[in-house]
């Protein structure tokens, strides 16, 4: 896992991807992009870090992000949204907790910059969808 | 280099008491790491931001549009706000591009040093 200097008072987001690899790249490049001041958790890989997810690493991931204005989780693959699922359900403050649909890279790039310009729970999730519709060409 | 950071074409001229507006040219391409300082500065303000380039305009809170204008060198890019802090807004802006696209990057020039280089016209 990947965490980015705490800072109280901005939303946090937690990366879920099949590959810790992944996460881990997605949670550096959108922490270079929006200047390093969110905290970003790469929750990527099963527990032995194969590909998979890890309902304990999401568990762990959420609770270290989440010391700020809540938090919002991005799932790479539909099946991660299964393991985030089962997390919130035994997660008891799930009301800052926000799952977003929404492209892994851009996603993560957006909700960031949108948490570090000091935007609440909804806007970063609701910056992380609207990356679906923005064209990089 | 202070003086370029004084937003001088934002007054009186261009400068409505809640809109304003600015261009630059742009002196290094718009890539991911200024196009961020940009969105995350933008976010900031409570005035509504748009970027323009080429051509295309983006809402300058948005980092995936912003980065999407794929301004680059010797681009003309403009910065509209309307909103009460407007001024300030494109004032800061327009520094973080003059600043930010410059050679050698953004990341030493503006989050290694924070945005005092950016002078008072950054609050952050």
């Amino acid at each position: 896992m990947i965490a980015q200097p705490m800072s109280t008072g901005t939303v946090g987001i937690v990366l879920v991807s099949h590959s810790a690899e992944l996460a881990a790249g997605a949670a550096h490049l959108a922490a270079q992009v929006s200047g390093g001041t969110v905290t970003i958790v790469a929750a990527g890989g099963t527990d032995d870090n194969d590909l998979g997810t890890s309902a304990a690493k999401v568990a762990r991931g959420i609770a270290e992000a989440g010391h700020g204005a809540g938090v919002v989780v991005l799932p790479d693959l539909g099946s991660a949204v299964l393991t985030v699922r089962a997390v919130l359900e035994d997660y008891g403050e799930a009301g800052s907790v926000l799952l977003a649909d929404a492209p892994f890279v851009e996603g993560a790039v957006a909700a960031t910059v949108t948490a570090a310009a000091g935007g609440d729970l909804k806007a970063v999730a609701a910056a992380a969808e609207e990356a679906r519709h923005v064209r990089k060409l | 280099m202070s003086a370029s950071y004084e937003p001088a074409n934002c007054e009186p001229a261009n400068c409505e008491p809640a809109s304003c507006e600015q261009a630059i040219v742009l002196v290094g391409d718009l890539h991911a790491r200024p196009a961020g300082a940009f969105a995350v500065a933008a976010g900031r303000f409570a005035s509504a931001v748009s970027v323009t380039a080429g051509g295309h305009t983006a809402d300058a809170k948005s980092v995936l549009g912003v980065m999407g204008l794929g301004a680059i060198s010797g681009q003309h890019v403009t910065v509209a706000a309307a909103g009460p802090d407007a001024r300030e807004a494109v004032a800061a802006l327009i520094a973080i591009l003059s600043e930010a696209t410059k050679v050698g990057g953004l990341a030493e020039v503006v989050w290694v040093y924070g945005c005092r280089l950016v002078g008072r016209w950054v609050d952050c």
